[in-house]
């Protein structure tokens, strides 16, 4: 398949799990287990997505993601200097991992929630990584975006 | 590790059908005589979606169990966002991707096909 979308993904995809370390992600990253999330009623997701600014549902965790997809969506984030996210791990809840499936009508394993509004899975994130739409909308949610430091460091040469 | 070449499927393949089997298992029964291949992706997309171009990878070797990644080239995704987009495609599949395990797509209007062809 032509164009660089799928080269940059098939990279992130190829990244190496458990990248993140302990000290790297902060109080804010945590992990539902099953008591916390409690299966998957769509007013309890719907609390669930709301209550962080960012919110991922992923396949293990962002210290040690258990699919491609789900690490690609953990290293986006890292990329962006986005530390406080609420993560939460499907592989823990079957009815957690097909609630939200039915929550925002969506097939795939992770999803993405900014600002309580769901953004896609990891193919739409990482396109909005590369176009620029992802500092936008981190900017929009009082997040500065790593890489606009970044830049600046570049500009400044 | 070494990674095996994904197949590619554009246009009609001969030798595509009842008699493939996946090495996975992954292919439910009634498959067989509508087979989830990379072929019938590509007319399904293409049909429903009108689309002017459409390309499906089978990926399945390179993940976990049966996996696909498409790209589509319609002009229905003129003006929709990313999300809408893959809603659209989501919903012409919708019959197949429960017993897809991942799914990659790209989706682009002719324009912007045009412009990345360039590149």
């Amino acid at each position: 398949m032509s164009g660089s979308l799928g080269r940059a993904a098939a990279a992130l995809l190829r990244w190496g799990r458990g990248t993140g370390g302990g000290g790297l992600w902060g109080p804010g990253v945590r992990a539902a287990g099953s008591g916390a999330s409690g299966g998957g009623s769509a007013e309890q997701l719907d609390a669930l997505v709301k209550k962080d600014k960012v919110v991922v549902f992923l396949k293990g965790t962002p210290e040690q993601p258990q699919c491609g997809f789900s690490n690609a969506v953990v290293q986006i984030l890292r990329l962006h200097g986005v530390r406080d996210y609420a993560a939460y791990n499907v592989l823990d809840d079957p009815e957690l991992r097909q609630g939200i499936k039915d929550y925002s009508n969506w097939p795939t394993i992770p999803q993405v929630y900014l600002n309580g509004e769901f953004v896609g899975g990891c193919d739409i994130l990482l396109q909005m990584h590369q176009n620029g739409d992802l500092v936008e909308e981190l900017k929009k949610l009082g997040i500065h975006s790593a890489l606009l430091d970044e830049k600046k460091d570049q500009d400044s040469k | 590790p070494a990674e095996v070449a994904p197949v590619r499927l554009q246009g009609s393949v001969a030798g595509v059908g009842a008699g493939v089997v996946s090495p996975l298992g992954c292919r439910p029964s009634w498959t067989t005589a509508m087979e989830l291949s990379a072929e019938y992706l590509r007319e399904k997309l293409q049909r429903d979606l009108e689309a002017e171009h459409v390309e499906v990878e089978d990926t399945t070797l390179n993940r976990c169990a049966c996996s696909f990644r498409v790209l589509v080239v319609s002009a229905k995704f003129e003006g929709k966002p990313l999300l809408q987009r893959h809603r659209l495609v989501n919903a012409c599949l919708a019959e197949e991707l429960p017993h897809i395990h991942a799914f990659e797509q790209k989706t682009l209007t002719p324009e912007q096909w045009a412009r990345e062809r360039q590149k």
